[in-house]
This record gives C-alpha cells, sequence and structure tokens, in this order.
C-alpha cells in the first residue's frame, strides 16, 4: 500500500488514525502493530511472516544480548549481535540478491543453475536494517532490551517509515515505544507535514516522472543531449520530490502518532560539496553507517589511507543496500570517489560560508546529476551511451520524451528547479513544522486546506480507466 | 503552534480524510462514470490475501466506490483543460469544441500493397460468401475526420489520404462508400456527426442506410419515411473519455414505411456448443411491406447502432448483430440462415479486420461445411503440417471431439480454439508450416476468387 492511493489516503489512515485515538492508551501499541501488519501485508502478502519471523528472531537475540550486557557475558553479547547481523544480512543477502547473483554466474558461464526467481519483500533493506540497529544498540549498552515482544514489533512494523525510511536507529524511539505525547498541536504539525509531502510526491514527482521514464526507455545510443539533459533533469527533481515526500509523510504521520522520527533531507541539492550532498540526502541511512559501519572499521580514526579505504568501503556497500545491479555498485563507486578526492584535494566544504558557493553548488550538482544517471540505467552500457548523449552533439530527443512534457511536467519541472535556490528550508519541509508566526500558520493552514483537497482529487482520479466499448 | 491554528488545522484534515470513509459505511456510491459497471466486493479469503491476488481487486472496488471519485475525475480533467493540457491522449480536442478520436487520425498511411490486401481479402471473401448461395456487401462508414476535417488541431493524419485509397478501390458493387454523399451533406450543414462523440448521427447513418438499400434493391429508398421522434440530450463518448461528460442536442430520426408493420425482438446466441453466448445478443426485425426480401444479416460495430433504425424497417427479416468477425461459432447459425449478409464497420477498422486479420478467412471458418476439402487429416500437439499446396488455397482447422481447447500456429497468427469457436481458417501460401497444440482436425478447401 502506498501512502498516495485511495486506499490508503481514504480508508486505511482514517480507520487507523480513528481506532489510535478512539481506544485507550494501553491499547495504542497494539492497535499500531495490527494497523501495521494489516498495510503490511496488502502489499506484501504471505511475505508478512517473513517480517514475523525476522522480529521475533531479533526479539530473542536483542533479549540474550540485554542479559550478556546485564551480567557482563561478553560471549552472549557477541552471539545475539553475531545472530541478528547473521539473520538479517541473510534474509537480505537472499531474497535482495540471489537471483542477480545466480544471473552472474550463469552469465559468466559457471554452469547453468536452475533458479526460481525471488520475490522481492518491500521494505526488506529498511526493516532488516532496524532490526540489526535494535541488537547492537542494546550491545553497546545505549539502550536496555525490551521485555514486550509487541513493543519491539511495533518499531520493527511501524508503517509510517516501514517500507521507505526514514531508518530509524533503535535509541533514536526506545523511549516512545513506552511513552508518547499526543496534542492537538502535534496532530496538527503532522497533519501540515504529511499534507506537504504528498504534494511533493504527487504534483511534482508524479508531474515530472513520464519525461524521465521516456527518457530512460530511448536507445541511449541515439539520444542527443536536449532529451539526455531533459531526462536526467526530471529524474533529479523526480527522485527528490518522490523521496523526500515520502519522508515528510512518514515524518508528518509519526508526529500524529506521537513519534519523533529524524529528519532524511535538508536541501541535499544545495550542497556545496558530495560530502555536503552527503549530509543532505538519506540523512538517516547516512547515520547508520556512520555508526554501525564507518566508525567500527575505524571511521578516521587510522592512517589516512585507512580512512579513504574506510570511506570508499561504506559508499560501496550504500550502492549495493540500493539494489541487486552493478549500476547500484558503479554509483557507490563513484560516489565513494567523489568523498575520498574531496578529502584529498582539502575540498569537502559543508558549510554555506565558503568561497564561490553557487559555481560550488553547481557543479556538485552537476556531479550528483552524472550519478543519477548511472542510477537510474538499467546497465551499464546504457548509463555509459547516456553519458555520451548528454557530453556530445548529435542524435535526437525522442517523440515520447516531447510528447511528456506537458504544462503540468513544466511547471512542475519549474518548482524542482527552483527548489535549489528557494530560502530556507521550504523544499524539506522545516519550514511547514519550524516556521513562526502568522506566514508560518498562513502555509501550514494552505497545505492542508488547498493543498491537501488538490492531492486527493488527483489521487481519486488517478483510477480512471473507462473502457472504449466502441473499439470492437 | 498556536492552538487556534491547530484545531483548524485538525479539523479540515479530519474532515478530509473521514467523509469519505463515513460515506461509503453508510453505504453510499457513485453513479458509475466509466462505461463501465463498477468492481464489485469480491470474495475475501485468507489464501487470497497471502497470494497478493486480492487486494488489487479490493483497491479497484474502494476506487470504484469512492464517492468523490467522478467529481475529482471531472475536477482533473478541468483543470488540465484550463491548462492546456489534455486529460486523455486517446481524445484529440479539436478547435470550436469539436472533439475527435486519437485512433482514428494515427493510423499510419495504407501503402499500395496494403491497398492491394485489401482488394484481395474483400474479393476472396466475396467469392466465398458467392459460392455459398449468399450476397456480402461491405458498408464502410467514414471517420468523423474524413468528413470533418476542418476542426482538427493540425493535418498531420493519413485520415483523408486513406479514405479516398478506400474510395478509389475497383470493387463499387459489394464495397460501400459514401464519402461523396458523406461530403455533400456536410457542405450543406447537415448534422451529420455529433461534435462530441465518435460517431455519426441517425442523420448521418441514413446516407449509408440509402446506400445500402439502393444496393440491394435499386430504387427502394425514400426519404419520406424518414420521421423526427425526439430531440435529446446526447452524451458525448468522447467527453466521458475525457472525464468531462457533456451532452449535445440531437434529433433522433426513425424510418416509418407507410402500410408495413413491424416488430423487433431480442434473441440471445447461442455457441457452436449449443450455450448461450453471453457478450453480444441478436436484434430480429420483421416488416410485413418490406422493400429488401429474404432474411438479412446486418453485421455492426458501434457504427451500427444509429444505422439500425435507418436501415431495419426496409428489411423482410434482419438480424441485428454487433460483431465484426464472422468465425465465432455464435455467429455461425445467422449466417448459415442468412441470404444477404451486410458488413458495416467504420473506416478505421479496415486496418485491423481486413489487413489485421484475414477476412476472407474468417468467413471461410463459418461457411467450411459448405465446401468440399481436397485433402483433411488429424494432427496433435507437437506435429506440424508442412503445407506443400499450390498457393492461394484455405486450410480449415477444427478441434477435435472431445477436446476442450486447442491453439493453431500459422505465419504468427495463433488461432485458440475452444467450445465457442472450435473452427478457424487460414488462406496459405505453398512451402509453410503450422503448428498444432491439443487435437485438431483439418482440411484443406481450394476456392477461385
Amino acid at each position: 500500500m502506498v501512502f498516495s492511493s485511495v486506499t490508503f489516503l481514504f480508508f486505511f489512515l482514517p480507520i487507523c488514525l480513528g481506532g489510535y485515538y478512539l481506544i485507550g492508551r494501553r491499547l495504542r501499541n497494539g492497535w499500531l502493530l495490527l494497523s501495521s501488519l494489516v498495510f503490511y501485508t496488502w502489499g506484501g502478502g504471505a511475505l508478512v511472516l517473513l517480517l514475523v519471523i525476522s522480529t521475533v528472531v531479533d526479539f530473542a537475540m536483542g533479549w540474550i544480548v540485554g542479559t550478556g550486557v546485564r551480567t557482563n557475558r561478553r560471549t552472549l553479547v557477541r552471539f545475539g549481535v553475531a545472530g541478528s547481523v547473521l539473520v538479517n544480512l541473510g534474509l537480505l543477502s537472499y531474497f535482495k540478491y540471489a537471483n542477480f547473483f545466480v544471473e552472474q554466474l550463469n552469465s559468466l558461464g559457471f554452469g547453468d543453475i536452475a533458479w526460481t526467481s525471488v520475490v522481492l519483500p518491500i521494505g526488506i533493506s529498511f526493516f532488516t536494517f532496524q532490526s540489526m540497529s535494535y541488537t547492537i544498540d542494546v550491545s553497546r549498552g545505549r539502550v536496555e532490551h525490551l521485555r514486550n515482544i509487541l513493543d519491539f514489533g511495533l518499531y520493527v512494523t511501524l508503517f509510517p517509515q516501514l517500507v521507505a525510511g526514514p531508518i530509524v536507529r533503535f535509541h533514536e524511539i526506545s523511549d516512545q515505544l513506552q511513552d508518547r505525547v499526543l496534542s492537538i498541536e502535534r496532530f496538527a504539525s503532522g497533519a501540515a507535514r504529511f499534507a506537504h509531502g504528498l504534494a511533493k510526491k504527487v504534483l511534482i514527482a508524479d508531474a515530472v516522472a513520464p519525461i524521465a521514464d521516456a527518457a530512460f526507455a530511448a536507445e541511449a545510443a541515439g539520444l542527443g543531449p536536449a532529451g539526455a539533459w531533459l531526462g536526467v533533469a526530471a529524474y533529479t527533481v523526480q527522485i527528490y520530490f518522490d523521496f523526500s515526500g515520502y519522508s515528510d509523510m512518514a515524518i508528518g504521520l509519526g508526529t500524529m502518532l506521537g513519534f519523533d522520527f529524524p529528519e532524511n533531507f535538508r536541501r541535499p541539492y544545495s550542497a556545496v560539496s558530495i560530502t555536503d550532498f552527503w549530509r543532505r540526502w538519506h540523512i538517516t541511512l547516512s547515520n547508520w553507517f556512520r555508526d554501525y559501519v564507518y566508525i567500527p572499521l575505524g571511521g578516521s580514526r587510522g592512517s589516512s589511507v585507512r580512512t579513504m579505504a574506510n570511506l570508499w568501503t561504506v559508499f560501496v556497500l550504500a550502492g549495493i543496500w540500493h539494489g541487486a545491479n552493478w549500476t547500484f555498485l558503479l554509483w557507490g563507486v563513484y560516489h565513494g570517489g567523489w568523498l575520498v578526492a574531496e578529502r584529498l584535494t582539502g575540498q569537502r566544504s559543508v558549510d554555506g560560508e565558503v568561497r564561490w558557493a553557487p559555481l560550488r553548488r553547481a557543479i556538485t550538482l552537476l556531479a550528483v546529476m552524472v550519478g543519477w544517471v548511472v542510477f537510474r540505467s538499467p546497465n551499464a552500457t546504457f548509463a555509459w551511451e547516456y553519458l555520451g548523449a548528454m557530453f556530445t552533439l548529435g542524435g535526437i530527443t525522442p517523440e515520447a520524451v516531447t510528447a511528456a512534457i506537458d504544462t503540468r511536467a513544466i511547471v512542475a519541472m519549474g518548482l524542482g528547479v527552483a527548489s535549489v535556490f528557494l530560502p530556507g528550508n521550504l523544499v524539506g519541509g522545516l519550514l511547514v513544522t519550524g516556521w513562526r508566526g502568522v506566514r508560518g500558520a498562513a502555509v501550514r493552514i494552505a497545505e492542508v486546506a488547498v493543498a491537501l483537497p488538490y492531492v486527493m482529487i488527483v489521487v481519486a482520479s488517478g483510477s480512471f480507466s473507462p473502457f472504449l466499448y466502441y473499439q470492437f | 503552534m498556536k492552538k487556534f491554528e491547530a484545531k483548524i488545522i485538525a479539523l479540515i484534515f479530519v474532515a478530509l480524510i473521514t467523509v469519505p470513509v463515513i460515506v461509503f459505511a453508510i453505504g453510499m456510491r457513485p453513479e458509475p462514470n466509466q462505461n463501465r459497471p463498477p468492481t464489485p466486493l469480491p470474495e475475501i479469503t485468507v489464501e487470497g490475501i497471502l497470494d497478493r491476488e486480492l487486494t488489487p481487486q479490493l483497491d479497484q472496488y474502494l476506487e470504484d466506490s469512492l464517492i468523490i471519485a467522478p467529481t475529482a475525475v471531472a475536477a482533473e480533467a478541468w483543470t488540465d483543460v484550463a491548462i492546456g493540457d489534455n486529460p486523455n491522449p486517446e481524445v484529440t480536442i479539436g478547435t470550436n469544441g469539436w472533439l475527435y478520436y486519437t485512433l482514428s487520425l494515427d493510423r499510419p498511411c495504407l501503402t499500395s500493397a496494403e491497398l492491394d490486401t485489401v482488394v484481395d481479402s474483400l474479393s476472396r471473401a466475396t467469392a466465398i460468401v458467392a459460392a455459398t448461395g449468399r450476397d456480402l456487401v461491405f458498408a464502410v462508414a467514414p471517420d468523423k475526420a474524413t468528413i470533418i476535417p476542418d476542426f482538427l488541431p493540425d493535418d498531420d493524419t493519413c485520415v483523408d489520404e486513406n479514405a479516398l485509397a478506400l474510395a478509389a478501390l475497383d470493387s463499387p458493387d459489394n464495397l460501400i462508400t459514401v464519402w461523396d454523399e458523406m461530403s455533400t451533406a456536410r457542405a450543406n450543414e447537415r448534422p451529420i456527426y455529433f461534435r462530441l462523440d465518435t460517431h455519426w448521427t441517425n442523420e448521418g447513418a441514413g446516407i449509408m442506410a440509402e446506400a445500402i438499400v439502393e444496393r440491394l434493391t435499386p430504387g427502394g429508398w425514400s426519404d419520406e419515411v424518414i420521421t423526427e421522434t425526439a430531440t435529446v440530450e446526447h452524451e458525448g463518448d468522447l467527453t466521458v473519455l475525457l472525464g468531462l461528460p457533456a451532452t449535445e442536442e440531437s434529433t433522433d430520426l426513425d424510418v416509418v414505411i407507410p402500410g408495413s408493420e413491424h416488430t423487433r425482438a431480442t434473441r440471445p446466441l447461442l455457441t457452436a456448443a449449443g450455450t448461450e453466448y453471453d457478450s453480444v445478443v441478436a436484434v430480429d426485425f420483421t416488416a410485413t411491406a418490406p422493400v429488401v426480401t429474404g432474411r438479412s444479416l446486418v453485421m455492426h460495430d458501434s457504427y451500427g447502432w444509429a444505422l439500425t433504425p435507418m436501415l431495419a424497417p426496409y428489411f423482410e427479416q434482419a438480424a441485428f448483430i454487433a460483431e465484426t468477425n464472422p468465425a465465432g461459432g455464435h455467429m455461425w447459425n445467422d449466417l448459415e440462415a442468412a441470404t444477404t449478409i451486410i458488413h458495416v464497420s467504420v473506416q478505421r477498422s479496415v486496418h485491423d479486420i481486413v489487413l489485421g486479420r484475414d477476412l476472407a478467412a474468417d468467413f471461410l471458418a463459418a461457411f467450411a461445411d459448405s465446401f468440399q476439402s481436397s485433402e483433411q487429416g488429424t494432427r496433435e500437439t507437437g506435429e506440424r503440417l508442412e503445407l506443400d499446396t499450390a498457393d492461394g488455397v484455405y486450410v480449415v482447422v477444427e478441434m477435435a471431439a472431445g477436446q476442450e481447447t486447442a491453439e493453431v500456429a500459422y505465419n504468427d497468427v495463433t488461432a485458440k480454439l475452444n467450445a465457442d469457436s472450435p473452427r478457424a481458417a487460414y488462406y496459405v501460401g505453398p512451402g509453410g508450416t503450422m503448428y498444432f497444440a491439443g487435437v485438431v482436425d483439418y482440411r484443406v478447401i481450394e476456392i477461385s476468387s
């Protein structure tokens, strides 16, 4: 179930929120857990059992780790953490990468391995990472292990962030599993944030998506620079407004339910370096890799060579985390390479207070867009040809690309491009919740009273598919 | 956030998301707006949920049941039109409020080879039907854009070129094209097509009815017998496709032949297996003072709806069936009973009906039992039929007794045989190969054009 669907918006959400606020405080976690399982089962079917198994195993491992920490028995701690990591990475490896692995072996001539494709469970990359953060946080003594499996189940399955983040590390939310503040101010703040995210997704990301889809569906070898740049520009806008819109919705829903989820984006296309970009883009993933991979690898405490190797390792893993394709690996290598290069040249600026900021922003955005070409391409050859089309003359703009440019797409592209130059945190959503005074109130009320009804109209009309009865 | 602001936001948000679900819960449903029945509530089973087969049906059910859906569709379409976008590319928005069906505009130009194929296919179909002692007439309705191109947004279509090519086919006796007559009517500002609909009006269809009657009984047509029955608000099908249902005023016409009594009755069709066919029915007409004698069968596409009241009263006995493919088993009884067969389709369908599939072979599938075969046999799954035949013979394939389904493939055209349509036919050349799945009887039939 996606947030921008009729089923979620008009049926699941009111029933879930209504039940949550109407039932007693002690039943709320159970109600939310049940709602989250329904939410997952709606799209995942029987794969919900995987989520349940993962939850039960990690709860048991967390208990073992917690017992080890409390009794100072390091063997128990190591066993519990290793068990949790093995189970979660095992699930992730099998369900996300096994198809790709077998395909590669077969293509490399290691025999014709008979293989039935595995269905990728929705959100597995997110819930496995969250589960691991629980056992690791308990092992580090940052939090105590949970005594109630329903509370842990709620942490793993909580529907607002279950399938696309933000990735909430356990220590960030552990207190809220037991004790949450509900108020009309929080509810309203969450509603405004949810409306903001839904508008970003439906009105901007979805409007420019046909341009990107058409460009990346074309024959890259015959593509001209105009079509290629248009395609990657549209994708640059689409991926940001889609993903950050989803995060806004998740954070807004969390706020309505009494949770404080971490921010996931902070105007990433205004970054002045790739290092800066990764402190603004998918922040919770960066934090997860920093806490649970980069620092355990040694972080920046060793030699500069070791630091750079650690950096590159993290980005290669982050690339693969996004999907089982060589393009994601290349994308990780590419970004890791930029970070190493910036570290070597001392150009890893992160503040707004840098010289030549507009030029740095432009160069960074260009580097990010080149990365998006690799990320969006179906294979490395396509990506190479597409990049060639961007930087050489000749070729054509496919008719499908020009056909996708309508008024909505133009307006959405305009807003997307303007987002790089807009002040404050407008597109990041912080303005919606953080802006004080009359102007802030006006924006928030407009989000809910104007933008939300219009987005609901767009969503409700999305299923219109009349039958052409006269088309014999 | 101040409490007052929070109350306003919370109130609006709660109202927006709860009103639709409350309305749904008390049983209110929207009026259907999509030319199809709303999706019913599927049977809810644990297996269906776990297999992920049920939830898409539930999504569709909830979408169709959402009370604001028609309003939302109209609002979105209105917004699109207001900002210069097209809500549905299947509809081409012309000037002066005229709408066109895009599929009728984006057909490729017919090549001379394709035109030759059209001529060949129609003449072979004529020969097959004539060999059974029946008369076959093809009536091709001009696309709206052919007759009224003035309001098209651009002229980058082959509509006119294809129309001229079809009209010029040298098969005047059994191919009726009314391009000139329709153009003259258009020049005289007669309302022959709807502005908001794909189709012609009764008045436009009357021009084709006249041509058909004159072809079957020269001098039999009379303008005097046309009467106006009502002024109605006709909902344009193209406006429904756009999501902005709208009507236009139109005059319904009828034909009343003095001294003739008419009957009209609906009859279910039977499949080859004798069961009731549930997709199409036959509408039977009789007249006591007919102009066209004998029993006629009018096979038609959606252009036949406006044609029916203008044409049916002229026949002694006629069955009107909204089906343009004669090969289906549910058509066989009516084809067998008819002395005259009239095939009505719109200009753009010539691509699909004549070029996309072989209309002549489809007629032969229906009349196969009227012909002697020069060779016959049976093939089973995995076996082939090497066609060492002279150029231009037909192979009729029929599912063997006791089979439930079978498939036959020849030249990338696959016939799926079943209880309703157990038979198919191919016009084959020498050296081809036919592939089989299931047990299939075949017979080779030679017919000279």
